[in-house]
């Protein structure tokens, strides 16, 4: 057994573990009035300590985060895409310019227009769907000013 | 009357030393706030926000040995604080 008061650094670690202390030590606290008070004493400042709210910042931290950081310009790459497509449409219609032709020639002038004019509408009806879903997203991410 | 002999009064006299929990919650709540900035920082960090020693090191970036001997020089002087009021209000 433990003959000499506990020392302060034994005390802490007794009040602010979960753990159960050793046999020793909790022997000689059951047997120290002295101890058993300085004991107290200590588990009541971490309960205390415990009690106390949680820090919070007196600004605004998303804003002061966003206000650090750098906004660079987004960078226009130049895509070959758009060529290729045309190529991939501009060049069979090139080769084949006399048989379109001749595909074509069968066919009554207001057919043809009607699928025009059909065809038009169809994209400008999925542009603008393709349009309204793109606000829609701006709208849920929140950044759309 | 030192504080040794302060506590060995206490402990012969649990009765006057009743403490309440609410009240020494707000009695070391004011003594956190008097404390150096880095030991007020180590016993929120560490009690508060219940961070390990390892995420606290990570954070301030002090030794391991010098967090807990900060913590250990922290709760010390707000065991005096608390013990000081006392010793006041029983004079």
């Amino acid at each position: 057994m433990i003959s000499q008061h506990l020392s302060e650094e034994k005390l802490q670690m007794v009040a602010g573990s979960q753990q159960v202390a050793d046999a020793a030590t909790t022997q000689h606290i059951e047997s120290c009035a002295f101890c058993q008070e300085q004991l107290k004493v200590y588990k009541l400042i971490v309960s205390a300590i415990n009690d106390q709210p949680k820090a919070v910042f007196n600004f605004d931290l998303a804003d002061a985060v966003l206000q650090q950081l750098q906004v660079t310009p987004a960078k226009k790459a130049f895509s070959l895409r758009p060529f290729i497509i045309a190529a991939f449409i501009a060049i069979p219609l090139y080769l084949f310019r006399k048989n379109f032709l001749v595909l074509t020639s069968g066919i009554p002038a207001s057919f043809l227009l009607l699928s025009v004019v059909a065809s038009i509408v169809i994209i400008v009806i999925n542009i603008f769907k393709l349009y309204h879903t793109y606000q829609r997203q701006m709208e849920q991410l929140n950044i759309s000013e | 009357m030192d504080d040794m002999e302060f506590t060995e009064k206490l402990a012969s006299n649990t009765t006057a030393f009743v403490l309440d929990q609410k009240e020494s919650s707000v009695i070391v709540g004011a003594a956190i706030k008097k404390l150096p900035p880095i030991l007020k920082t180590l016993i929120t960090l560490y009690h508060t926000e219940d961070l390990s020693y390892a995420e606290i090191q990570q954070i301030t970036n002090l030794p391991e040995g010098t967090i807990k001997s900060y913590l250990f020089r922290a709760r010390k002087a707000l065991k005096e604080n608390l013990l000081q009021r006392y010793k006041k209000e029983e004079l």
